[in-house]
């Protein structure tokens, strides 16, 4: 019998980093997606690392279809998980990060990942992701301050099993942290400890072990991570932990400390389905009824209804913004820079598509009809399904 | 309550800052130089100090943490954890 890697072929898939699948999906990049498919915009440059030349919109429109997307914020790379529950892969050349990028075909095509089905959340931090797959968690990239929550801190060039002990349903990767929920509503962090991030009651070194958060928390439905910061919805309240520059946390407090453990931020909003932590100073929630609520520092058009006022006060810090509507349905994260300053962001609103922010990748993905980076809806005759923003790449999906 | 003690040491050209240290005490948890570098470490007359923080329990923190088969609870006492080696 055929092997690779002492592995029959006919189990390939067990072979890590072999692709059974590939195939762009043979959209022409000159005409705009109508329907099913995905665009992916590759930024013109890595925003602080401008000598490396990239091609710019390189494939950016292919027939495949995600439920889940994950861009990195710093590689050229982004994941995604089709409805079928397999893996896929999209990527192209990446030189400066080198022995630290995932081994991946780097041609702007989609690439299955193995065979597997059962693949059912990803996310990315900087330079590396996390996924759920079957219940176990799994980890891939730069694992230099423990993201990936076994005791290691060694860099993975391929998917690997970090965790299978509990059930885990949901994974979410910070600057330099993971947080990661159970299938029974309970939080475990990894990673640096900087600002109360992992809500380990410690600000020094490192959680190399997924360690429970200090305060227990149980029921949760919901976790988010961002530069220094985390957050967990119980029963639609929000709870904050870390880094809360903004100030941006939605206390009713003008306080910018960093927040010592998950604490509930205000009893009197208890309508949070999702968090989404778009930079060192802002949050933005989305509610059941599909409003966004925004706290924190408004520049750079992370506001989706493109006003650039602050909510920092006492008062305001998570108020709903009226100009962006109802009906959102799915927030599928923001982006920044490692310093917490880069704004954008993609979500689903009223079956339409949304996007806003990051000009290039904008520019990309509506063949420059849009050039300020608004928040504005991209039209297309499918059915939204997913999208994702990285620093320099943007992808949208539709079903 | 917990709160963090912070150290200076001399460093040296050949100092790996890449590099972690454990406690046995909390075998959860790793720690590291505060710089990246020696060029970010503070020099005084041709030396180099980095600098670091430990964790310092005030009163007993019980942790939960996970291992290739399950969980673990352990309760760590009142101490210094995650000085240099």
């Amino acid at each position: 019998m055929a092997e690779i890697s002492g592995v029959p072929t006919a189990d390939i898939d067990n072979v890590d980093g072999f692709f059974t699948t590939q195939g762009g999906g043979g959209v022409s990049p000159d005409s705009l997606l109508t329907g099913a498919g995905t665009m992916v915009a590759f930024a013109p440059s890595i925003r602080f690392y401008p000598s490396i030349n990239y091609e710019f919109n390189k494939r950016c429109y292919s027939s495949h279809s995600f439920t889940k997307l994950s861009a990195s914020a710093d590689y050229q790379v982004v994941w995604g998980i089709k409805s079928d529950g397999t893996l896929w892969v999209c990527a192209v050349e990446n030189g400066y990060f080198s022995g630290a990028n995932p081994v991946v075909d780097q041609d702007g095509e989609w690439h299955q990942y193995g065979t597997d089905m059962d693949w059912t959340d990803i996310s990315s931090g900087r330079q590396c992701f996390g996924a759920i797959k079957g219940g176990a968690y799994y980890f891939l990239g730069r694992n230099n301050a423990y993201q990936e929550g076994n005791g290691s801190n060694a860099t993975r060039i391929n998917w690997t099993l970090a965790n299978n002990s509990l059930t885990w349903a949901q994974c979410a990767l910070g600057e330099t942290h993971t947080v990661l929920r159970t299938s029974t509503g309970e939080v475990y962090t990894c990673g640096q400890n900087f600002s109360y991030a992992t809500a380990q009651g410690t600000t020094s070194g490192y959680t190399t072990v997924l360690t429970r958060e200090d305060n227990s928390l149980t029921s949760v439905t919901w976790v988010g991570a961002g530069n220094a910061d985390s957050t967990a919805v119980i029963g639609g309240e929000i709870y904050f932990t870390g880094q809360n520059s903004g100030p941006h946390a939605g206390f009713q407090s003008t306080s910018q400390s960093d927040v010592n453990g998950f604490t509930a931020v205000s009893a009197a909003i208890t309508d949070v389905v999702s968090t989404h932590h778009q930079s060192r100073y802002s949050l933005i929630a989305v509610t059941t009824n599909g409003s966004i609520r925004f706290a924190g520092s408004a520049n750079s058009r992370c506001r989706p209804d493109n006003i650039n006022s602050n909510q920092l006060s006492a008062t305001n810090q998570l108020s709903i913004l009226t100009g962006a509507g109802t009906g959102w349905t799915s927030f599928f994260g923001t982006a920044s820079d490692s310093s917490g300053n880069v704004y954008a962001g993609v979500g689903i609103k009223s079956g339409s598509m949304h996007i806003g922010g990051g000009i290039s990748q904008i520019q990309g993905l509506t063949n420059n009809a849009i050039t300020n980076g608004y928040w504005s809806s991209l039209t297309n005759s499918g059915t939204p399904s997913a999208g994702s923003i990285g620093e320099t790449l943007m992808v949208v999906s539709w079903s | 309550m917990v709160l963090e003690g912070t150290y200076r040491v001399e460093v040296y050209e050949d100092t790996d800052f890449s590099a972690t240290w454990t406690d046995v005490a909390v075998p959860f948890m790793a720690w590291c130089y505060d710089q990246d570098s020696l060029e970010e470490c503070e020099e005084i007359d041709g030396l180099y100090f980095a600098t670091y923080s430990t964790w310092v329990v005030t009163s007993p923190q019980t942790r939960t943490y996970v291992t290739g088969t399950g969980t673990e609870t352990i309760t760590i006492p009142v101490g210094e954890y995650g000085i240099r080696p």
